[in-house]
């Protein structure tokens, strides 16, 4: 019977070596800023959470009554401008360069599926937020809900379901989901360029 | 705003316009660090 | 002859400092959001109560109270997953996926949001006591005329621009019933009895949303262009940029086909979950995976690579790099 800690630790090390998972160099067609818009998409995400524990460690309430808790919640809303913004320049970027070429299928489909997990993580922020707008998405939106039998088990009027969907479960699967995708852009490598014509030989 | 159906608020539009803005100088602009690169930027 | 996918050609590696560029976009990132929260903040537009909106609409709110009572009412004969009407229920054919699970939180709107509510007031208001008892010893016949009696005269008070209602003989226990319903509003009651639970703590507000729902969040919401209509899906409150991304999904309601059909809702679920599958998949879908070769953008992104690389320069040399 082998050592099962050395057989996970050799296929990690052989999946991603130090040198591919931190690299200190890129092929030389990296040279636009299209490639920077992934690292924006991610501080995005790193604000969220900062200013997402900061609104958490006060409650949901707080950011009504206090200056200071509103510009949290004003950090946090346009972090989530942000991060939306920089996440769909980063999907247009990927996409006008086919990057799911060369073994890439994995990477583009746990990038989109992060995007998708992001707009039920925001929708649940909005419905948190205990405002008009949170009331009137949550009567608007339970319609489409019910309409193919997830209301009856995802009420968008129960704010304490939103609530911990939107403060524990959907930030959990969007990291999880991000860190996949990145762990995929690192063992991958960016994608070199499409061959110009008349190359294919 | 207002073309036919479709109906957008000002705030977004300008969203939208910077996004499209931004993406054009994301392809346009070349990253720092790439000097001796043939292309003698 | 297939062109290959990826450009065989071996590249220099440049030194690059991926943990910098990752600092300066959380520097950059930085000095975005403080920025414009310091400039803008962020809307909070005081959330609706029952209390506010029957101060301001008494009579719209008295229409409401007799929906849920007679059973006009839109969540009275909504359907599931809060009853077995079946006003609000949508098809994709001959299917309904919202009839699957069934009724999972019961709604009896006559009960929950004016008989129980007022069981309270009862016990201080002897009229309104009497009035309950006289309802529920009733027919159904009897109730329905009252009601018909009450809606007529509710009907006729709106008409006229009136800014109260005197509930008329014919109405039976219907006037003090709903007037006591009103009262109990007016005071901040309700909202507040439609949130208590057996349970004391309170988080879910399906009650209260349930019954403001209808005229009296619609009124509002006009007003801050936030209807499905009105691409509303998109929009904040005040002068602030919206949720952008959903400028697909809220453009399906724009089709009047859509919009105009009962299983709107239902058919836009299946539209839009065909499109995000062609999205997350398109790395495996013949032509979808090939459309950016044909739009050409690559071309710019490495016009350098491909300035310094010419094709005609030879065949892809067979060592690597």
């Amino acid at each position: 019977m082998s050592n099962l800690t050395a057989r996970l630790r050799a296929s990690l090390v052989a999946a991603l070596p130090p040198e591919q998972l931190l690299p200190d160099s890129q092929p030389e067609y990296v040279r636009s800023y299209v490639y920077v818009f992934g690292a924006t998409t991610l501080a995005s995400f790193g604000f969220l959470i900062i200013s997402g524990i900061v609104l958490a460690l006060f409650g949901p309430g707080w950011w009504h009554v206090s200056r200071i808790g509103h510009f949290f919640n004003s950090i946090h809303f346009w972090s989530v401008q942000a991060f939306f913004f920089f996440m769909v320049l980063h999907l247009w970027a990927q996409f006008f360069m086919a990057a799911w070429r060369g073994g890439r299928g994995i990477t583009w489909l746990t990038g989109a599926v992060t995007f998708v997990v992001s707009l039920g993580a925001a929708f649940t922020g909005y419905l948190s937020q205990q405002n008009f707008d949170s009331q009137w998405i949550a009567v608007q939106g339970k319609d489409a809900m019910n309409a193919i039998g997830i209301g009856a088990y995802f009420n968008l009027l129960n704010f304490g379901q939103m609530y911990t969907y939107h403060v524990f479960l959907l930030p959990v699967a969007v990291a999880a989901l991000t860190t996949v995708h990145l762990l995929q852009v690192r063992r991958r490598g960016v994608v070199p360029p499409i061959p110009p014509r008349g190359l294919g030989g | 705003m207002h073309w036919g159906i479709f109906l957008i608020s000002v705030p977004n539009l300008i969203v939208i316009g910077v996004m499209v803005a931004v993406f054009a100088l994301g392809i346009a602009l070349r990253l720092p660090g790439h000097g001796g690169g043939a292309s003698g930027r | 002859m297939r062109q290959p996918d990826v450009d065989p050609r071996p590249a220099r590696a440049v030194p690059y400092d991926l943990l910098r560029e990752v600092l300066v976009a959380f520097c950059v990132v930085l000095v975005l959001v403080v920025t414009m929260s310091a400039v803008f903040g962020s809307p909070d537009d005081p959330p609706m109560t029952i209390e506010s909106f029957s101060r301001q609409s008494p009579l719209v709110f008295l229409q409401t109270a007799l929906g849920d009572l007679d059973g006009s009412g839109e969540i009275a004969s909504y359907g599931p997953p809060y009853n077995s009407g079946d006003g609000s229920v949508q098809h994709l054919g001959p299917v309904s996926l919202q009839e699957i699970p069934g009724v999972t939180i019961p709604i009896n709107t006559a009960q929950d949001f004016v008989l129980s509510p007022l069981q309270p007031l009862a016990t201080v208001q002897p009229a309104v006591a009497s009035a309950v008892r006289t309802f529920r010893g009733a027919t159904a016949a009897q109730r329905q005329a009252w009601e018909k009696a009450y809606g007529d005269a509710l009907d006729a008070a709106v008409k006229s621009g009136a800014s109260s209602l005197q509930a008329p003989a014919a109405a039976g226990p219907v006037g003090p019933m709903l007037a006591g319903l009103l009262h109990e509003a007016q005071i901040g009651g309700l909202d507040g009895l439609l949130l208590t639970s057996s349970r004391f703590y309170a988080t879910d507000y399906t009650k209260p949303l349930l019954f403001l729902q209808g005229a009296a969040m619609h009124n509002r919401a006009s007003t801050l262009n936030l209807l499905g209509t009105q691409w509303g899906m998109m929009n904040e409150t005040g002068s602030y940029p919206g949720q952008a991304w959903l400028w697909l999904y809220t453009f399906w309601y724009q089709v009047p086909a859509i919009a105009n059909s009962p299983s709107g809702d239902a058919l836009v679920w299946v539209i839009m979950a065909v499109l995000t599958l062609l999205l997350v998949l398109v790395p495996w879908i013949p032509g979808l995976r090939r459309l950016p070769f044909k739009i050409g953008l690559y071309r710019w992104i490495w016009r350098d690579w491909y300035r310094e690389h010419p094709a005609a320069a030879g065949p892809p040399p067979r060592a690597g790099p």
